[in-house]
């Protein structure tokens, strides 16, 4: 019987560990944290009156069928404290202080990226609490449903989007497109403006990026609800009545404008993650190979393989893709390695 | 040879599935209409066959057995297939005509400026030092990644190799793949000259030598700029293959609004279409980027392999056609979303096709169709009353919810975990789609005593079966109608659109629904 251990239990994770459990593999599947899930499992489903596909839900499904296989064992809570490369790998799990050695004949790396922490940008985040991050207004509207200021719990009455927080950034040395943040602000402003009819949004970005099948479509009509300002604001204050005073140098005038919004909402891009930092030295692989700057597909060592966000930003639909190909890759291994 | 795959294409995706099912010891067959194959076939693997000018006429049966009429210059007999893979390329065009322009030695696609590059003796009489060449990108319509790059990189070469101008004139600039933010950087270091138009569009005008001259206004400067161009770069339109339309209608699969053999719906994800044993990859299910296509070469091989387990059949019980008390109107035949009835000399259920969703059943007006746990009988005896709690007086209403398990029933489960309360008197009724839900089980609800009615199914788009949500909505707005003439209260019925991931609407709907139920009153009517 052949073993793999899947290192994350993000949607990636997930896919991979299920579509190889269907084919017979006996997979440990290793999160470190206490549910399964990862980032997707914080996203609220952003349907207007349809459903836009931003493909958040098929995580709730997608545990269900995991932690349902007989061949899943599902490790919570536990970490990779050691990896021994013998003929298999050896690995040891650290869990609630306790050390468990499991050996396997292949590794998944499927532990996803890393938000992007915007308190260094002139927006006040961390200073001024009608300034969210997209993952915190995500985890608010999959919460609650609505979306209300944290700082007097009133509905916004317009909110302002600003794109490439920490992404195409030459000055952080961050080369690179996070490539989900166009679709996820784009997609909640239009949710919320479904559930909370009024609220103005205006969508501060360089270029709107795809997203999903329809995009030309929803674009397009999106350019009638929301206001697209080709800008990048310089900063945002607070104003004497709690509202936020955002400065940007606004094309159609040619000068530096003012606009007051209740809420601003930061899309903070994808980052390689520590916790990579940390696998990749246990498994021997260069962390260069991570950089989301990076063109080339990354090299690694044989029964080492990679999946998911830890590989580039990605969406969900894009991360199961990217898992049905690690699975295949790594069944195809174990049939070929275990011929020898 | 029951277990061999029909794959359908010609290009690099259709030849990498070959060889990634050949692996793995499928056997395959290969068609395609065009003459002659793309790569060479010197493969002697007895599991592979190829046959070029060859299409599909008629498909009968389903996953496991499939039974294929080809049509091709000599007449064969029908062939069995396991399953089927769809890979057929797109079509690339260059969009001349949208600009006003038309094709000549200096205004070329970006395909075929790719080409000329490629070789090492890319020169010529326009390929020279200080001229100008302008690539337009997605000015038509939003252009795509792998094409920016393309532009990008064809640029890079201009400006380093040949020391030319370059130009790209865009609307959105297109960088999200890997490494084009740090292609762009490089290029703008190299000295190209990037122009972005959010509003307004650049107007082009080709003379009889070939030169194009552009005017436009500069989104930034908002200044009127005039441009010359020496060598003028058109982008491509991608779009479906036209043998799509053909297969589609031939295989009864769904297509999303551009012709691409996969809807809009996040559970045909990958490769799945809505027919078991029928897959669609690479440019068959939507516009992809080259690396996506690789990568769905390797994804089909695995859901291939696991549909060839058997590990992806629906358990459980599934439909079943009371051959004597069927009228043949052949509803069922036209309602399912799976195309898991066939017919024979009368509908027939093809067990391992059916999903389970109930459609033809809730449907068929002969009520000649069941699913054994999903019976009326086996319904109502989910339905029995939740008793009052001796010690209030107040009114507590008694509800029935009806959950889609793949929605509402996550919702609710969801809900639970994160402490979310519920009515207290709710009674929780899952079944595998809301397209199951009939008239008669929303009427047993009330006959069982339910002050009120709850259905929630999935929202538009992201129903499993396509169309269980739409016609859940439909019965409901019928039955909210047939409540109404008889005197009951249309509100006591309450239709409601869930994902799995919102167990905080799932709650508060149920909570808003009992106090609402509880001002009403109970209904108090025996149905």
């Amino acid at each position: 019987m052949k073993q793999i251990m899947v290192i994350g239990g993000g949607i990636s994770g997930l896919c991979a560990a299920v579509d190889l459990a269907r084919l017979g593999v006996v997979v440990d599947l290793v999160e470190n944290s206490g549910s399964l899930g990862g980032h997707a499992a914080q996203l609220s489903c952003k349907a207007a009156d349809r459903c836009v596909a931003c493909g958040a839900c098929m995580v709730e499904e997608k545990i269900r069928q995991a932690t349902g296989d007989a061949n899943i064992r599902v490790h919570l809570n536990a970490d990779v404290d050691k990896v021994d490369r013998q003929k298999r790998f050896e690995v040891t799990l650290k869990q609630d202080r306790k050390m468990q050695h499991i050996e396997v004949d292949a590794v998944l790396m499927a532990s996803g990226f890393a938000p992007f922490h915007p308190a260094n940008k002139p927006y006040g985040y961390g200073r001024f609490e009608n300034v969210m991050t997209t993952l915190e207004l995500d985890r608010m509207l999959r919460r609650s449903g609505t979306v209300k200021r944290p700082s007097d719990a009133a509905f916004p009455r317009n909110m302002a989007f600003i794109q490439c927080v920490g992404s195409r950034d030459s000055t952080l040395g961050h080369l690179w497109c996070s490539k989900i943040c166009c679709g996820a602000a784009l997609r909640m402003a239009r949710c919320i403006q479904n559930r909370q009819p009024g609220m103005e949004a205006t969508f501060f970005y360089i270029d709107v990026q795809n997203f999903g099948k329809n995009f030309q479509a929803y674009y397009a009509d999106t350019r009638q609800q929301v206001r697209m300002i080709r800008s990048i604001p310089a900063d945002v204050l607070k104003t004497a009545d709690d509202r936020l005073n955002l400065s940007y140098f606004d094309p159609d005038t040619q000068a530096y404008q003012e606009a007051v919004f209740d809420m601003v909402i930061l899309s903070i891009g994808l980052m390689p993650s520590e916790s990579t930092r940390n696998l990749a030295a246990m498994l021997n692989v260069d962390m260069d190979g991570f950089d989301y700057a990076r063109k080339e597909t990354v090299l690694l060592p044989e029964g080492v393989f990679a999946a998911g966000t830890v590989l580039e930003p990605m969406s969900i639909a894009e991360s199961v893709l990217s898992a049905g190909k690690a699975a295949s890759d790594i069944f195809r291994y174990l049939e070929t390695s275990s011929q020898i | 040879m029951k277990e061999r795959t029909l794959l359908l294409g010609n290009g690099p995706v259709a030849w990498g599935i070959a060889k990634a099912l050949l692996s793995g010891n499928v056997p395959v067959v290969l068609v395609t209409p065009d003459t002659a194959t793309s790569v060479d076939t010197d493969d002697p693997s007895p599991l592979f066959e190829v046959r070029t000018e060859t299409r599909v006429s008629h498909c009968t049966g389903s996953a496991g057995n499939f039974q294929v009429i080809l049509s091709s210059p000599h007449d064969t007999p029908p062939l069995t297939f396991a399953n089927i893979v769809i890979a057929e390329d797109g079509i690339q065009s260059p969009l001349f005509s949208l600009y006003g322009l038309s094709a000549s030695p200096t205004v070329l696609s970006l395909s075929g400026i790719r080409n000329i590059l490629a070789s090492p003796l890319a020169s010529g009489q326009a390929l020279t030092p200080g001229k100008t060449a302008v690539f337009i990108v997605g000015l038509a319509g939003e252009s795509y990644p792998h094409m920016v790059e393309t532009a990008m990189e064809s640029c890079l070469k201009l400006q380093k190799n040949l020391g030319m101008k370059t130009i790209i004139l865009t609307r959105n600039l297109k960088v999200g793949a890997s490494g084009l933010e740090a292609l762009y950087r490089q290029t703008r270091e190299a000295g190209v000259v990037y122009v972005k138009f959010s509003d307004t569009l650049p107007t082009f005008q080709q003379d009889v030598e070939g030169k194009v001259n552009i005017a436009f206004v500069d989104d930034i400067t908002r200044m009127p700029f005039t441009a010359e161009a020496d060598i003028t770069v058109v982008d491509d339109a991608i779009a479906p293959s036209p043998y799509l339309k053909d297969l589609s209608r031939i295989f009864c699969l769904d297509t999303d609004s551009v012709g691409y053999i996969q809807p809009d719906n996040v559970h045909r994800l990958s490769v799945f279409t809505n027919r078991k044993g029928i897959l669609a990859a690479g440019a068959s299910r939507g516009m992809l980027s080259p690396s996506a296509q690789r990568a769905e070469i390797r994804e089909t091989a695995v859901t291939l392999f696991s549909l060839t387990k058997g590990t992806l059949t629906t358990p459980g019980n599934k439909a079943e056609i009371d051959a004597g008390a069927c009228v043949r109107c052949l509803t069922c035949f036209r309602l399912c979303p799976y195309h898991a009835i066939t017919l024979n000399t009368r509908p027939v259920v093809m067990t391992d096709a059916c999903e389970r969703c109930g459609m033809c059943a809730a449907e068929c007006p002969a009520k000649a169709i069941r699913i054994e746990d999903l019976r009326i009988q086996a319904i109502s005896e989910r339905l029995r009353p939740i008793p009052r709690r001796d010690n209030t007086d107040s009114f507590t209403p008694f509800l029935v919810a009806f959950c889609c398990s793949r929605s509402a029933g996550r919702a609710k489960e969801l809900a639970t975990l994160s402490g979310l309360s519920f009515p207290e008197r709710l009674s929780i009724v899952e079944v595998p789609c809301s397209g199951s839900i009939s008239a008669e089980y929303l009427l047993a609800a009330f006959q069982h005593q339910a002050d009120g009615v709850l259905v929630f199914t999935c929202h538009e788009g992201n129903c499993h079966s396509e169309r269980g949500n739409i016609l859940a909505a439909r019965r409901t707005a019928h039955l909210k109608n047939m409540l109404k003439q008889i005197g009951i209260d249309p509100n006591r019925l309450l239709l409601k659109t869930l994902a799995s991931n919102m167990a905080a609407e799932f709650a508060e709907t149920a909570r808003k629904f009992e106090k609402q139920m509880a001002e009403a009153g109970p209904l108090g009517i025996n149905l």
